[in-house]
């Protein structure tokens, strides 16, 4: 048999015996600049733009006028009672903070008012991977000065999952806390609260806040 | 010239001289066990599949663990900063970490883009104490100075930084560049390990 009945990917050789330049056969599609070449559900491999990462916030938005209360903790009616209340995705039906929850991510609250009132205080992940945790975050503006709370991620089962960090006002040290949660099937992460200090929450702080999760 | 004799990469002719290329065939691709959302990257030569290409370590779990546990000599300036991990992250496939004890010393990095970030919580005998400290890549200081003071408050400073190593690997550790009243090894207590991290993000 001659070499010029061999075929190439169904690409047969010229009469010089040349092959133009192969496609791949398990690699779908043409790509363009900056794309990767990813595996997907069905064991295929395909061209795409930068793979999507399950991603979460809670975030700064509508203010509601600056009274305050103190924080306390433990919340005895919350299923997760030392973990810091975020702050209200809703009060009394009206949404102050945004947010974003993604698949295998929704955000936690305790409800209050029949369900019209909700602080967010956790965060339930579901499917296994490593995931980034950060919050920026500030105790509220009617706190008297040096006023602090000592927070650190947790799991609800009480793994530390980053540095303890002291939490002040807004116009004194920001600091952020940063965690890394490797979940094999499921959990519920949230701040733990390790201590308070005159401590105030109040309304009007909105703006300070972004708790950030993110596979990665 | 028989067809049994041509191959390209791993790929053989069937019994009808056609011969299937696959990505894996090619020299330099090695595809093994591909799974969901895995993708290939070229490192040392060869493509490969792994998963998404955003790595990172992360050291500093908060345990409470006294830093005379550490291999630390001195928290004078020029001093290497240690920090404890029990089960520390490491994803960077291509990184290796130095430790003692569960103590990290540095973190050696190959090739790529990385943003380095570093928080100390070293404690001091005097209200005005503090240290200045900067990450370190091999002998040289890169990015930008975190602090840490007496209060816990000033604890949360950080020094960041962005490597780019282009070649070979190199040796990234944090140092303290001005120390004031910190206080001994010895006598140093559990803040550090509590409140500090050290994070490597490849980007």
């Amino acid at each position: 048999m001659s070499h010029l009945a061999v075929s190439v990917n169904d690409q047969a050789p010229n009469l010089q015996g040349q092959l133009s330049q192969l496609e791949a056969l398990d690699v779908i599609g043409e790509a363009n600049g900056g794309e990767v070449i990813r595996v997907d559900s069905l064991n295929e491999m395909s061209a795409i733009k930068a793979p999507h990462r399950s991603r979460a916030y809670v975030a700064g938005g509508n203010p509601s006028g600056a009274s305050s209360v103190n924080l306390f903790v433990p919340i005895t009616s919350s299923t997760y009672p030392y973990f810091l209340e975020i702050g209200p995705l809703f009060i009394s039906g009206i949404a102050r903070l945004s947010s974003s929850s993604d698949s295998g991510l929704t955000w936690l609250y305790n409800s209050y008012g029949g369900g019209n009132t909700r602080y967010a205080n956790g965060l339930q992940i579901t499917g296994s991977g490593l995931y980034r945790l950060s919050a920026d975050w500030c105790v509220g503006s009617l706190s008297a000065s040096g006023a602090y709370v000592d927070v650190q991620w947790q799991t609800s089962t009480g793994e530390q999952l980053g540095p303890i960090v002291r939490i002040g006002r807004s116009d004194e040290k920001r600091n952020s806390c940063v965690g890394y949660v490797n979940v094999t099937t499921s959990a519920v992460v949230g701040l733990y609260v390790h201590a308070i200090s005159n401590a105030k929450y109040n309304l009007d702080n909105f703006n300070d806040i972004l708790i950030y999760a993110e596979k990665v | 010239m028989s067809h049994n004799n041509l191959k390209i990469g791993s790929a053989l002719p069937d019994a009808s001289s056609s011969i299937a290329v696959n990505i894996e065939d090619l020299n330099d691709v090695s595809v093994t066990s591909p799974s969901e959302n895995q993708v290939l990257r070229y490192l040392n030569g060869t493509w490969s599949n792994t998963n998404l290409p955003f790595e990172s370590i992360f050291i500093g779990e908060g345990a409470s663990q006294d830093y005379s546990t550490s291999s630390a000599s001195s928290t004078s300036s020029g001093a290497v900063v240690e920090f404890y991990d029990s089960s520390l992250i490491n994803t960077i496939t291509d990184a290796s970490v130095t430790q003692t004890s569960d103590w990290v010393q540095s973190i050696t990095l190959g090739v790529g883009e990385y943003v380095v970030s570093a928080v100390i919580g070293l404690t001091f005998s005097s209200s005005s104490g503090q240290a200045l400290f900067r990450i370190y890549q091999d002998a040289s200081a890169v990015g930008s100075q975190g602090i840490v003071g007496y209060d816990s408050q000033d604890v949360g400073s950080r020094a960041e930084a962005r490597i780019s190593i282009t070649s070979g690997t190199a040796t990234i550790s944090v140092k303290l560049t001005s120390s004031t009243s910190a206080n001994s090894v010895a006598s140093q207590g559990n803040r550090h390990a509590e409140r500090s991290f050290l994070e490597v993000r490849r980007i």
